[in-house]
């Protein structure tokens, strides 16, 4: 009698500490996936989607097309994060410019890093490359516009629930005249139950 | 017969005393006199020489400390292979049924050492230095992320305020390793959650809130991010008028590492075991006011649990080594910066024992209970075996007592701007109980166009 009731506790334990083998798999990395409740690829994904196809439809775009009949050249610049999270932008910038690009409406120039990178390359082009392939200074392409933003985010907790909020604002601003020319917001908000 | 059993109950007593006192540090007292002394070479040998140390159950410790040995003699990327190879032992760590279950039969040093939370956190704060320190400003990076990863996992594993549960020196690290790589935006946001880390949870789990430097660093970075919205409200909150930069000065990050964190020891408490109603027994102590219930089979008088009226059961607990200097302030020319504690680790290993110390009663009761159960089972077979058995239990009953023994007690920060070149600093420590105080002279190469980290620690302990 003793010793079943023995094996029995031992059953137990066992199961309490099983289950604990490490999985991997992979995933589509469109899949919307979300854990903790903080920021994450599918919000960069989600937001950056909706603001450039927001942005692409409103009548700064039309005028500019109209008035010197150019695809319009954007840079997007700064994205400022102001949560409490670390947010890389550089994920955020990547998604806006990809969205950008591939609505085929508009020209986009890098941003300043990596202007610095390709003018360091140029010099050294002019120095060390064979003459037929040597690219000239000052051909650059000055961009006409810039998009400028920043990612804000209130946390309200009482307890075990949790209300994230972010608001993204972006905003499109004439280089020649600093008009602004587009403001754009999106708003998640997302309800964490533990 | 009966100088027989006399004979054998004395060896199984001294058996029980000689085992009961061997902690983890005395084990390793050896190693703990040579960091103590500084003597780094030597302790670094007795590292080397213990060709099983990889490989034993407390492989992380071993990991930690050739870290911590590797950095303190300059051997930045070794100390990195170590601190990675814990890192990794912290992450990967999953438990093994085989070896719990053993635990539960005997006791929990024979799991691995899966470290504690704020110990697989600071393991970041040396290797971060380290990359610091061989200029490799990309991976002190990726540690200030590993960081911000540990953090996450931290807040998320524990819902119950009023615990450790967030660490603001580990903010406060990954804003300093944010701005010296130029990324203002992500230093600034560190820097408010350390701030806010110190004064609404260290005050009140720790007794100390945000040191006064993070107030200019606040203002700094918000100013250079271009919040100027926070640069006005941390002007007003701080009283203090933010003041821009217009030398060409270097920044300096003076960290001391101070004393030397505690050690855990056993102790170990009797509970009266209570017969309830339905077979439900409950292990009372009464001075602490505890009391847990398991359910046993149990029949009074046929060698049940009801003959087994008190059990010893042992616990960890920490012990402070309480460090000889409670201050410290680095003299330059005629410029006195005073050292502000930015992290107590004695206090956070203490809090996180306490956290859970309820959870550690359980298992130690549950260990209890499976041993008791198992010595009943062999006794129903045979009485000798059964009591033999009941002995071993007795002497293999102990506290896991492992825990890294090379971190600092305390660690203080100053921040002061110096011109490119060699300098002369005197860094003063005092001590507010014995009146002592020491002075040495470090020279020191500020580099320009970064911040620079230069770390001093001091091992000197009070002695009671």
């Amino acid at each position: 009698m003793k010793k079943i009731n023995f094996i029995a506790l031992m059953i137990v334990v066992s199961v309490m500490f099983s289950c604990n083998r490490r999985t991997v798999q992979r995933i589509d990395p469109n899949k919307q996936v979300d854990l903790s409740g903080r920021w994450n690829d599918s919000d960069s994904k989600l937001v950056s989607q909706e603001m450039i196809s927001d942005v692409l439809s409103r009548p700064w775009k039309s005028e500019y097309v109209q008035k010197t009949s150019k695809k319009p050249v954007v840079i997007v610049g700064d994205i400022k994060n102001r949560t409490s999270e670390l947010i890389e932008p550089e994920t955020f910038i990547k998604d806006l410019e990809r969205e950008f690009i591939n609505s085929g409406q508009v020209r986009l120039v890098q941003s300043v890093e990596f202007r610095e990178q390709m003018r360091s390359e140029r010099a050294d082009q002019q120095e060390f490359a064979s003459p037929e392939t040597i690219k000239k200074w000052k051909k650059e392409l000055g961009a006409d516009f810039m998009l400028n933003g920043t990612i804000n985010s209130i946390v309200d907790q009482y307890g075990k629930d949790k209300v994230i909020f972010y608001q993204v604002n972006l905003e499109l601003s004439d280089l020649e005249t600093n008009e602004k020319v587009w403001l754009g917001e999106k708003k998640i908000k997302k309800l964490i139950n533990n | 017969m009966f100088r027989i059993k006399t004979v054998f109950l004395t060896l199984v007593l001294c058996i029980v005393i000689l085992s009961s006192c061997g902690s983890y540090y005395t084990k390793n007292i050896k190693f703990n006199d040579y960091y103590k002394k500084a003597d780094f070479e030597k302790a670094e040998q007795l590292l080397v020489k213990d060709k099983k140390g990889p490989k034993r159950n407390t492989k992380l410790i071993y990991f930690l400390n050739r870290g911590v040995i590797a950095q303190a003699l300059g051997k930045y990327t070794e100390s990195n292979d170590f601190f990675e190879q814990a890192y990794i032992l912290g992450e990967d760590y999953r438990k093994n049924i085989g070896s719990e279950t053993l635990a539960l039969l005997s006791n929990p040093m024979v799991t691995d050492y899966k470290g504690e939370d704020f110990e697989l956190l600071m393991l970041h704060y040396f290797k971060s230095l380290n990359f610091v320190f061989l200029n490799n400003y990309d991976n002190a990076l990726v540690e200030a992320r590993r960081i911000n990863n540990k953090l996450n996992e931290l807040s998320d594993k524990y819902l119950k305020n009023n615990r450790y549960k967030n660490d603001a020196f580990a903010h406060y690290l990954m804003g300093i390793l944010f701005e010296s790589s130029g990324e203002y935006n992500n230093a600034f946001i560190s820097y408010r959650n350390a701030y806010n880390c110190y004064n609404d949870e260290y005050v009140k789990l720790f007794g100390f809130s945000a040191p006064p430097s993070l107030q200019k660093d606040l203002l700094r970075t918000a100013y250079k991010t271009g919040f100027n919205d926070q640069v006005n409200f941390y002007e007003k909150e701080f009283n203090l008028k933010y003041e821009k930069i217009t030398d060409t000065l270097n920044d300096v990050v003076f960290l001391w590492n101070n004393g030397l964190s505690p050690v855990k020891e056993e102790w170990s408490i009797n509970f009266v075991l209570v017969q309830g109603a339905d077979g439900i027994m409950t292990f009372v102590n009464e001075e602490y006011g505890l009391s847990f219930p398991f359910p046993m089979d149990n029949k009074e008088g046929t060698g049940g649990l009801g003959d087994l009226k008190i059990l010893r059961v042992a616990f960890p607990k920490y012990v402070e080594r309480v460090p000889l200097f409670n201050a410290g302030s680095v003299k330059i020319n005629n410029d006195v910066y005073n050292m502000e504690l930015v992290q107590n680790i004695n206090a956070i290993a203490f809090k996180s024992l306490e956290d859970r110390m309820l959870r550690e009663f359980s298992t130690a009761l549950m260990r209890l209970a499976l041993k008791k159960a198992a010595e009943l089972a062999l006794r129903s077979q045979s009485q000798d075996a059964g009591a033999a058995l009941g002995i071993l239990n007795a002497i293999t009953e102990k506290a896991d007592t492992r825990n890294w023994q090379t971190l600092p007690h305390s660690i203080y920060l100053t921040r002061f701007r110096l011109p490119t070149g060699q300098h002369t600093l005197n860094f003063e420590t005092k001590s507010s109980y014995s009146g002592a105080s020491n002075t040495r002279s470090i020279s020191i190469d500020v580099k320009p166009n970064r911040v620079n980290f230069f770390t001093f620690s001091t091992f000197e302990t009070r002695m009671n």
